[in-house]
């Protein structure tokens, strides 16, 4: 029953709005749910008709004014969706990365066929989640070249793996934590488990609604989506032998387990680099940049600066059949330099005085490090750092094993 | 008595406003101006022209989600809090209560000797 006066400040309205044909039949449809209650309201209270549309009218002052108002504040929606949305443009590209790097592993595993097919499925979307899947750092515990050295070596790898599952779309709109938690579990098939005691701690139930959480532009891995819905909360997860359990930073915090890292690659790499030095400079070729090398802290810089000095690539090669013949274990030096990489850059708490910190050490090139899941992640981003920088020599490594 | 508040003196607090009818529920946008007007004894008086635009932001921000009904034959977008919409409500009402109770000293003498109500 629409007074036609409305209609036509409405379809004005809309004439003003720079917007999609349905956002704009939305906001029309809301002001004129207030407009025809607001007139009703007046003439009950005893006003003419005619006085009662125009104050309803009134009270929304000028269409193009109003107008503005909606156009500009749908544009900030839109603004934010593209931020969101160039941000899975990258998470995508890493998904191209991933895949590309995929086509590269299988020569080094070519010696274990049925495996090798194994591990190039595990990633996929639509594997099969009952594949065993393959995890190199455990199936192949004595071959030197098979061995992945970016990930550490522990039991619950096999989670980890199914943790790396994209999921094609994730649409939660205050939805409960358990829901979400239960949809998650379903689509990786591994129990997730809510450590409800330390929620409470917190004043926590997992019947919290999860604000939103809308991501349909890219495919996100499970571990991701973990974390951008518990992060908020102050919720972390943990990785058991055989299931996640949700809880919160602090307990997570005090509990911590060893993870054993083999960073001999590293280790070696900038033993080779210091040996590359030392004979340069003894050739009087190496300038200020290498006596830097002294400080611990600066050991992600090394392989850039190599690459900056290694014009003799005779001499490099030389070099590398030298570390053919005899492979060197690593120094002392350069895993106290590491570890305190590690500890320096990682937000710990390290080696503190009531024992509740993590600790760090060094057996023949592996680093025993005992700390909470979320450090442990910390340090393997850094160590994949660390050996991004490194890649120059990893390859001279690489022939040396094969 | 003033009949209706400067709308320059509710500028900062309308958004704690809004929040806090949501408070006891959800509710469409005309039924928000109306509660707003009761509670206030009709010293708040949020023209349309403002009140929509702001609903809007919020819904934007998050702070409030909404949700489409026709059941009642008219078709009106009912808003309701959302947990990160109840938390700044409950943030921003203790600021608030601060700031007023700051004015209120530093006001006190202005108004000096206080009018006994009779």
């Amino acid at each position: 029953m629409s007074e036609k006066e409305f209609e036509l400040y409405l379809s004005l309205l809309s004439r003003f709005l720079r917007l999609k044909p349905g956002q704009r039949a939305e906001i029309a449809d809301e002001l004129r749910a207030h407009l025809e209650e607001r007139y009703e309201d007046l003439v009950k209270s005893g006003q003419p008709r005619e006085e009662a549309i125009r104050r309803a009218l009134d009270e929304f002052g000028d269409a193009a004014e109003l107008a503005s108002h909606f156009t500009h504040l749908a544009q900030q929606r839109r603004r934010r969706m593209i931020m969101r949305v160039s941000m899975g443009t990258v998470a995508a590209t890493a998904v191209v990365l991933f895949v590309i790097g995929l086509f590269r592993t299988p020569e080094p595993i070519a010696n274990f066929p049925e495996q090798a097919q194994a591990q190039q499925d595990s990633p996929e979307l639509d594997s099969e989640l009952d594949v065993e899947f393959y995890d190199p750092g455990i199936d192949l515990p004595d071959e030197p070249g098979g061995i992945d050295l970016s990930q550490p070596i522990t039991k619950s790898s096999q989670i980890e793996e199914r943790l790396g599952i994209r999921l094609e779309e994730i649409d939660f709109v205050d939805i409960p934590l358990s829901d979400v938690l239960s949809y998650l579990s379903e689509q990786i098939k591994v129990d997730i488990l809510v450590d409800t005691r330390s929620l409470e701690e917190e004043g926590l139930t997992t019947e919290l609604t999860i604000d939103s959480l809308r991501i349909q532009y890219a495919n996100i891995t499970a571990d991701t989506a973990l974390r951008l819905i518990l992060t908020p909360y102050d919720l972390t997860f943990q990785v058991r032998t055989e299931h996640i359990v949700v809880q919160t930073l602090l307990t997570a915090e005090e509990e911590l387990e060893v993870a054993v890292y083999n960073c001999r690659d590293l280790l070696q790499t900038t033993e080779a680099a210091e040996v590359l030095q030392s004979k340069k400079k003894s050739q009087g070729l190496f300038s200020v940049v290498g006596e830097e090398s002294q400080s611990a802290g600066i050991i992600s810089n090394w392989p850039i600066t190599i690459r900056a000095e290694s014009a003799d690539s005779d001499y490099e090669n030389a070099l590398a059949k030298q570390f053919e013949s005899t492979p060197k274990g690593p120094t002392p030096n350069k895993s106290v330099a590491l570890i305190h990489v590690i500890t320096s850059s990682t937000s710990g708490p390290w080696f503190t005085e009531d024992g509740a910190g993590g600790t760090i050490e060094e057996f023949d090139g592996l680093l025993v490090i005992r700390q909470s899941q979320a450090v442990h992640r910390e340090i393997e981003e850094l160590l994949e750092m660390l050996r991004a920088a490194n890649q120059e020599t990893i390859r001279r490594n690489a022939s040396v094993t094969y | 008595m003033s009949e209706s508040l400067d709308p320059q003196l509710m500028r900062g607090s309308l958004d704690l406003l809004v929040l806090s009818v949501l408070a006891d529920g959800p509710r469409y946008g005309y039924r928000i101006g109306q509660s707003l007007k009761e509670s206030s004894g009709s010293l708040v008086n949020v023209q349309a022209g403002t009140l929509y635009p702001l609903l809007h932001r919020l819904e934007n921000d998050k702070l409030i989600k909404a949700s489409w009904d026709d059941s009642t034959g008219r078709r009106r977008k009912w808003y309701e809090l959302t947990p990160a919409g109840r938390r700044r409500l409950k943030q921003q009402a203790l600021q608030w209560q601060e700031y007023a109770d700051c004015l209120r000293r530093i006001l006190a003498p202005v108004l000096e000797p206080p009018p006994k109500p009779a």
